[in-house]
């Protein structure tokens, strides 16, 4: 187990190196120049010049990247070329709204998912089963920010039932947080359920195949219990899988959900970021979500023995 | 003479095999032809219509009507000439980004999987992109190349090639060791000649149905990023820089969400039921398992 998490570990280190040469490179190796880029059309030459030294732009590619390894190893992500603030103490104070949202929404698209993609899997071929299906199909194809506007005139501006925009901090309360997330959470776990819907069904209908299920039955098991116990342990790997690889798509997500419903959070931080031109941000922002994303889907495949037993790392 | 021969002999019985994979997929049938209704919309819209950009302030956020089907948005601008105009902007750059991710992932995939040598490092390089999530990296992109159909095609494309070219490895590293391929080779059949009769006719298939998916996603992450304010210029009246522009008047003027919205997840909607019929068609042993 120890050796496997360290193989597994030492693996990811490859894929993040290469992300911090390619946001590194990004930077350098695009066409004009990255000072006047960041200075943007109105920025005389003294500012293009101080943001050149800041930015260590002056000095030769090597000496750059040799500087740029070193703070990261550091955990320095340089400093934020619009607010002056370090970029890891800026992308620190916007954690909480999006792991708030995030957390939301992935138990929002389980309690969804779960229920939705079992019922049809049991009732596979009926009625219900394509209602179910074509709903995760609906889902899978509404851009977050369609379904987004959908939820705001519907439960915000129409019934009122929950704020149009913003976030409460977790500080003022767990209730009022939760309620002024129930609307992003909703918009952002939707194309998560459905994805989940769909993988449960075909993953839970593979198992119900199986001889195991059968024996159960015939030994007289309630057929309920067939599937709590049995069945769904069984079919959770696969499940399990496609939440890790959703995280992409999550991430994506909450940049566009935070910017409909006004949360400042990493996702929001983001698109100011590239609306100003803060190359520094932008960068310290795709390396946090990559890291996120290679350590859930670690986590992920760590999580596999909790599922089978007779994996063995 | 011959030439000619042949191809009368053989047009139709590809016509004719075409039309019975249709007959036996009505699925594929339907998801075909409401994508030709959209395509002939995105043709025809620019000489149908007034014109999308005609700003017309006396008509502005008039709501729809016998006067203005779609309603007008906050310059007077008809919804229904925007809309319908939008369609051709999503399917040109969900077109464009599917050629280019073929291209390169084809390219990609088939290195990866014949240059042993190659493999690995190919591999890793994908495995970082992918690492990073494909919105965020098309909206990096987009901040460095500055916005035009061209820059969000590229952007998109970089995003989407990876994942492709996994496919397309993957493909080739189970073909590689069939036994047809074994005895191509043994014959002396040279690596163009190979590629051509041999590999890629059998990796087509799931290649086809990723190509379904990057379309869908395309055309999804193309409105994401003109939302942002990071994708198509903002003259040009995309799906997602309508929704950006209509986001201030969504409680006064709800049509201007409503209209390019709705089309815009109709048309994901149908590429993506058309991406799930053909995988069932072309893979049926998973399609029974799916169904049962």
């Amino acid at each position: 187990m120890t050796s496997y998490v360290l193989r597994r570990l030492a693996a990811t280190v490859p894929v993040l190196a290469f992300v911090g040469l390619f946001v590194f490179f990004l930077l350098r190796l695009t066409p004009g120049d990255p000072a006047i880029l960041i200075a943007g059309d109105q920025a005389t030459t003294e500012q293009i010049a101080s943001i050149r030294t800041q930015l260590g732009l002056d000095r030769p590619l090597a000496e750059q990247l040799f500087t740029w390894v070193g703070q990261l190893a550091q955990g320095n992500l340089g400093r934020s070329v619009f607010s002056d603030m370090e970029v890891t103490r800026l992308i620190g104070m916007r954690i909480e709204p999006t792991a708030m949202l995030a957390l939301v929404a992935i138990l929002m698209a389980l309690a969804i998912a779960l229920p939705l993609g079992t019922l049809s899997a049991l009732n596979a071929g009926s009625r219900i089963d394509r209602m179910v299906m074509a709903f995760a199909m609906v889902g899978f194809s509404s851009p977050v920010f369609v379904v987004a506007f959908l939820l705001v005139y519907v439960f915000a501006l129409s019934l009122g039932w929950f704020p149009t925009q913003g976030y409460v901090p977790l500080a003022e309360g767990l209730l009022p947080c939760l309620n002024s997330l129930v609307l992003p959470g909703l918009a952002l776990a939707m194309l998560y359920a459905a994805l989940l819907a769909r993988v449960t069904r075909a993953s839970l209908l593979e198992i119900l195949a199986e001889d195991f299920v059968r024996t159960a039955h015939a030994k007289g098991l309630k057929p309920r219990l067939v599937v709590l116990r049995h069945a769904l342990k069984n079919a959770a790997i696969p499940v399990v899988t496609v939440v890790g690889v959703g995280i992409a798509a999550l991430l994506g997500g909450v940049v566009v959900t935070e910017t409909v419903f006004n949360i400042p959070g990493l996702g929001r931080l983001t698109t100011d970021a590239i609306l100003r031109r803060d190359y520094p941000v932008v960068q310290g922002l795709i390396l946090v979500f990559s890291l996120v994303y290679v350590t859930v889907n670690l986590l992920v495949d760590l999580s596999y023995v909790l599922f089978d037993p007779r994996i063995r790392y | 003479m011959t030439v000619t021969g042949t191809v009368d002999r053989k047009a139709p019985g590809a016509l004719r095999s075409a039309g019975s994979f249709l007959r036996t997929n009505p699925t594929i049938l339907v998801g075909l032809s409401v994508l030709a209704a959209f395509t002939v919309v995105a043709l025809i819209a620019p000489y149908v219509l007034p014109d999308p950009v005609r700003v017309n302030p006396i008509q502005r956020l008039r709501p729809p009507g016998a006067e203005h089907w779609f309603g007008t948005d906050q310059l007077g601008r008809s919804t229904l000439s925007r809309t319908l105009n939008g369609t051709r902007i999503s399917l040109t750059i969900g077109a464009l980004v599917t050629l280019l991710t073929v291209v390169f992932g084809l390219l990609i995939g088939l290195v990866a999987g014949f240059v042993r040598w190659l493999d690995g490092t190919v591999m890793r390089v994908m495995d970082g992109l992918m690492a990073i999530p494909g919105i965020l990296l098309a909206i990096a992109l987009m901040s460095l190349f500055g916005s035009s159909v061209q820059n969000v095609v590229i952007a998109i494309g970089i995003a989407e090639i990876p994942r492709m070219a996994r496919v397309v490895r993957s493909s080739v590293l189970v073909l590689r060791e069939q036994t047809y391929v074994e005895a191509a080779i043994t014959n002396g059949a040279r690596l163009p000649r190979m590629l051509l009769r041999h590999i890629l006719p059998n990796a087509a298939a799931p290649v086809i149905v990723q190509a379904t998916y990057v379309f869908a996603s395309a055309m999804i992450v193309e409105s994401i990023l003109s939302f942002l304010g990071a994708g198509t210029p903002p003259t040009i009246p995309s799906w997602g820089n309508m929704l950006a522009e209509a986001r201030p008047f969504m409680q006064r003027a709800p049509w201007m969400i409503a209209f390019p919205g709705v089309a815009l997840a109709l048309l994901v909607l149908t590429v993506n039921v058309l991406g799930d019929a053909l995988r069932d068609a072309i893979d049926p042993r998973l399609a029974r398992k799916l169904r049962v």
